[in-house]
C-alpha cells in the first residue's frame, strides 16, 4: 500500500483498515458459503478454512494487482509527456516535471509529485535515493536515477562519440525508457491475459457449479423425495474435492502469472 | 467389534505418534536455536539449527554428495531461496503432516461407513419397499444384534470368502435367524428378514475390515506431498525462463541508458543494473566486486564460464570488451542488441505462451472433470432410482 500510494504507514491506517474489513467480510461470506455446503465432517471444516484463506489471499492480491497494472499501463504515457516537456523546456527538469504533473495520468501523478518534491530540497541526492527504494516498479526507480542525473548536470546534455552525437542524452534515454516499458506492457499483457482468464474460471467454477447443480437436480428429484441427495458423504467429498482443486488451481495459476513477469 | 477394527486405530495412533515426535524434535531444536542465537549471530544459529535437524532426516543426502549438489543446483537455479537442509526439512514435514492428515481422513471415512452400515435398517431396500424410520430403541437393538452375531461368526473362523460364497449364504442366514429367534424371541420384526439384513451387513463390514489397500492411498498422497518441493522447483525452473529473458532485456536497456551517461564506465552501469537485478544478482554483484578490486577484464573471465544463458553471456562479453575499447564505442552495439533481443523475445513468448497454457490447463481440466462428476452424481441416481435407499 505504501509503495502504491506513496503515503506513510500512519497515513495508510484508514485505507488498510477498510481493505482489511472488506477482505474479512468477503472471507466471511465465502466461509459461510463453503460451511453451508458441508454437513460437518472435521476435514470438510479444515477445507473450509483452507479455501477461505486462499480466497482472501487472492482477493487481496487482485486488489494490489489492479493498482499495479494501472500504474504500469499509464507509465509510457507519463514518460512520453515528461520527454515532451523536457524538450520543450530545453532540458530544464523542474518545470518539465511541473507540467508533467498536470498532464500525466492520475495513477502516476503521485510519483512525479514525489520526485519533484525530492528535487526541491537541498539534500536532493539523498532524498531521491530514499524515494527510489519506495518506488513500486523498477522503471520508476530508473526514472528517479535519470532525473537525478538531469538535475545534477542541468540543461541539455549532448551525446558524444556515437551515432546519436549532438542529441540530448536525457531525452534519448527517456525515449528508450518509454519504448521498453511499452514493449513490456504489451508482451507481458499478452502472456497474462489468457492465464488470468483461466484463473478466474478455475476460481469461480465451484460458485457456479455447486448452487446451480444443487438447485437444478433438487428440482428434478424433489418429487421422488430425494432432494437432499447432495447431503450424502460421497457427494460431500465430491464438493470438498471440487473446492480444494479450485482453490489450489487458482493459486497455482496466480503463481504462474506472478513468476513469468 | 473393536477387536476387528483395531488396525484402523493402530494406524491412526502411529500417524499421530509420528507427528508428535516430529513436533517435539522441531520444538527442541527451535529452543536450542533460540539459545544459540542469544550467544552467537542469528545466521550462525540458524545454520547450526538446520544442520542439527537435518541429521535426523531419513533421506537427507550426505554433504556434497551427488544428490546434495543436484538439490543445491535446483534450489539456486529456481530461486527457491532455501538451504538444502531446509529443503529436506520442508519435504519431511510435508510428508508427516500429509500422512497424518490423509490417514485421519481415511479413518474418519471408515468409521462413518462402519456406523452407517451397522445402523442402516433399510440396507439394500429400494424405493418400492417400505422404508423403516429408525428410532433410538430400534437402532440400539440393531447394533446389539449385530454385535452378538459378529461374535458368533468371528472373522478368524468364518472367512469373508466363505461368508460371500452363494452356496453357503442360505446356511448362514438360517443360522443367524436361529440365533435371533433364540435370543430375541419377542422381536417385532420377522426374524428371517432381520437375518437377511444382518447377513448383508456382516459381509459389508468384513469387506471394510479387509480393505487394507485403502490406507495405501494415504501413503501415496503423503509421498506426493514429499516430492512437492521438487515439483515446485522444477516447475519454477521452467516458468522462470520468461522472467530470465525479461530481466536480461532490462539489463540491456539499463546498459544502453546509463552507458551514455558520465562517468562513462562499466562500474556505473553495473551499479544501475543491480538496482533491477533479481535472478542474476549474485553474478552481477560478483562482477562489480571484481571490478572494484581492480581485476580489469579478468573480472568477467570466470563468470563467463559459469553463465549458460546466451544473451547474458553476450552482455557480459560486451561489458568486458568495453573495459579495453571504452564504453562509448560499445554502447551503440548494445542498442542493436536490445532491438534483436526484443524481436527474439516476441518469438520466444509466442512459443512459451502455448506451453504455459498447457500447464495451466491441468487445473482447468481437473475442475471441469470434478464439476461434471458432481453434476452427474444425482443424475446417475435419477437414471436408476431403485438404487437410492432412504
Amino acid at each position: 500500500m505504501t509503495l502504491i500510494n506513496q503515503k506513510s504507514p500512519a497515513q495508510n491506517i484508514g485505507t488498510s483498515f477498510v481493505l482489511l474489513a472488506a477482505l474479512t467480510l468477503l472471507g466471511a461470506i465465502y466461509f459461510l458459503f463453503a460451511y453451508n455446503t458441508f454437513s460437518g465432517l472435521w476435514y470438510h471444516k479444515v477445507l473450509c478454512v483452507f479455501s477461505t484463506m486462499i480466497f482472501v489471499y487472492l482477493c487481496g492480491q487482485s486488489y494490489f494487482e489492479i493498482y499495479e497494472k494501472r500504474i504500469k499501463s499509464d507509465l509510457p504515457n507519463t514518460l512520453k509527456k515528461l520527454t515532451h516537456y523536457y524538450n520543450h523546456y530545453k532540458g530544464n527538469i523542474v518545470p518539465a516535471l511541473e507540467d508533467t504533473i498536470s498532464r500525466c495520468p492520475k495513477s502516476n501523478r503521485v510519483y512525479i509529485v514525489k520526485i519533484k518534491e525530492a528535487l526541491s530540497v537541498p539534500d536532493y541526492e539523498r532524498k531521491i535515493g530514499e524515494l527510489e527504494q519506495k518506488m513500486p516498479t523498477i522503471w520508476l526507480k530508473m526514472l528517479c536515477r535519470l532525473i537525478l542525473f538531469a538535475k545534477e548536470n542541468g540543461g541539455m546534455v549532448l551525446e558524444k562519440d556515437n551515432k546519436f552525437s549532438g542529441e540530448d542524452v536525457i531525452s534519448n534515454n527517456l525515449k528508450r525508457l518509454t519504448n521498453i516499458v511499452t514493449f513490456l506492457n504489451i508482451e507481458q499483457g499478452y502472456n497474462d491475459a489468457e492465464l488470468l482468464g483461466m484463473q478466474i474460471f478455475v476460481f469461480f467454477a465451484p460458485f457456479l457449479v455447486i448452487p446451480v447443480t444443487k438447485w437444478y437436480n433438487a428440482s428434478l428429484l424433489i418429487d421422488l423425495n430425494m432432494s437432499d441427495i447432495y447431503g450424502s458423504i460421497q457427494a460431500q467429498n465430491l464438493t470438498a474435492i471440487l473446492m480444494f482443486i479450485s482453490g489450489l488451481g487458482a493459486l497455482f495459476i496466480h503463481w504462474m502469472r506472478k513468476l513469468q513477469n | 467389534m473393536v477387536r476387528d477394527i483395531q488396525y484402523f486405530i493402530i494406524i491412526q495412533a502411529l500417524a499421530i505418534v509420528l507427528l508428535a515426535v516430529a513436533i517435539s524434535i522441531y520444538a527442541y531444536q527451535y529452543f536450542r536455536y533460540q539459545k544459540i542465537k542469544r550467544l552467537y549471530r542469528a545466521d550462525y544459529a540458524r545454520k547450526s539449527y538446520l544442520i542439527s535437524i537435518s541429521r535426523l532426516l531419513p533421506f537427507m543426502p550426505g554433504y556434497k554428495s551427488k544428490r546434495y549438489r543436484n538439490t543445491e543446483e535446483l534450489i539456486t537455479d529456481s530461486g527457491l531461496g532455501i538451504s538444502v537442509e531446509g529443503f529436506y526439512l520442508a519435504k519431511t514435514m510435508l510428508f508427516i503432516v500429509g500422512f497424518v492428515f490423509f490417514i485421519s481422513i481415511q479413518t474418519t471415512n471408515t468409521f462413518m461407513l462402519y456406523d452407517g452400515i451397522i445402523g442402516d435398517l433399510n440396507i439394500e431396500k429400494t424405493l418400492i419397499d417400505i422404508a423403516v424410520v429408525p428410532d433410538t430403541h430400534t437402532l440400539r437393538l440393531e447394533k446389539e444384534i449385530f454385535s452378538y452375531l459378529d461374535n458368533c461368526l468371528p472373522g478368524d473362523k468364518v472367512t469373508l470368502k466363505e461368508l460371500k460364497n452363494k452356496q453357503n449364504s442360505q446356511m448362514y442366514i438360517e443360522y443367524i435367524e436361529a440365533q435371533i429367534s433364540g435370543k430375541w424371541a419377542g422381536l417385532e420384526e420377522d426374524a428371517g428378514a432381520a437375518a437377511k439384513r444382518m447377513y448383508k451387513k456382516l459381509i459389508r463390514i468384513r469387506t471394510i475390515e479387509r480393505d487394507y489397500p485403502i490406507y495405501l492411498s494415504a501413503l501415496l498422497a503423503a509421498l506426493a506431498m514429499y516430492f512437492m518441493p521438487n515439483i515446485i522447483g522444477h516447475l519454477k525452473l521452467m516458468l522462470i525462463e520468461d522472467k530470465r529473458d525479461w530481466e536480461i532485456l532490462n539489463y540491456i536497456y539499463v546498459f544502453s541508458i546509463f552507458g551514455r551517461l558520465p562517468p562513462f564506465n562499466i562500474k556505473n552501469v553495473l551499479i544501475n543494473i543491480l538496482v533491477i537485478a533479481d535472478i542474476y544478482k549474485s553474478i552481477l554483484t560478483e562482477a562489480l566486486n571484481n571490478i572494484k578490486s581492480g581485476k580489469g577484464e579478468a573480472s568477467f573471465d570466470n563468470l563467463l564460464k559459469r553463465v549458460n544463458n546466451q544473451e547474458l553471456f553476450e552482455l557480459l562479453e560486451a561489458m568486458r570488451l568495453s573495459m579495453s575499447t571504452g564504453l562509448l564505442n560499445i554502447v551503440d552495439n548494445i542498442d542493436e542488441m536490445a532491438v534483436n533481443q526484443l524481436k527474439w523475445l516476441e518469438i520466444k513468448s509466442i512459443k512459451r505462451r502455448k506451453s504455459k497454457q498447457v500447464i495451466a490447463m491441468v487445473p482447468v481440466v481437473l475442475v471441469m472433470l470434478v464439476a461434471m462428476v458432481y453434476f452427474s452424481y444425482s443424475l446417475s441416481t435419477l437414471s436408476n432410482p431403485m438404487n437410492y435407499i432412504k
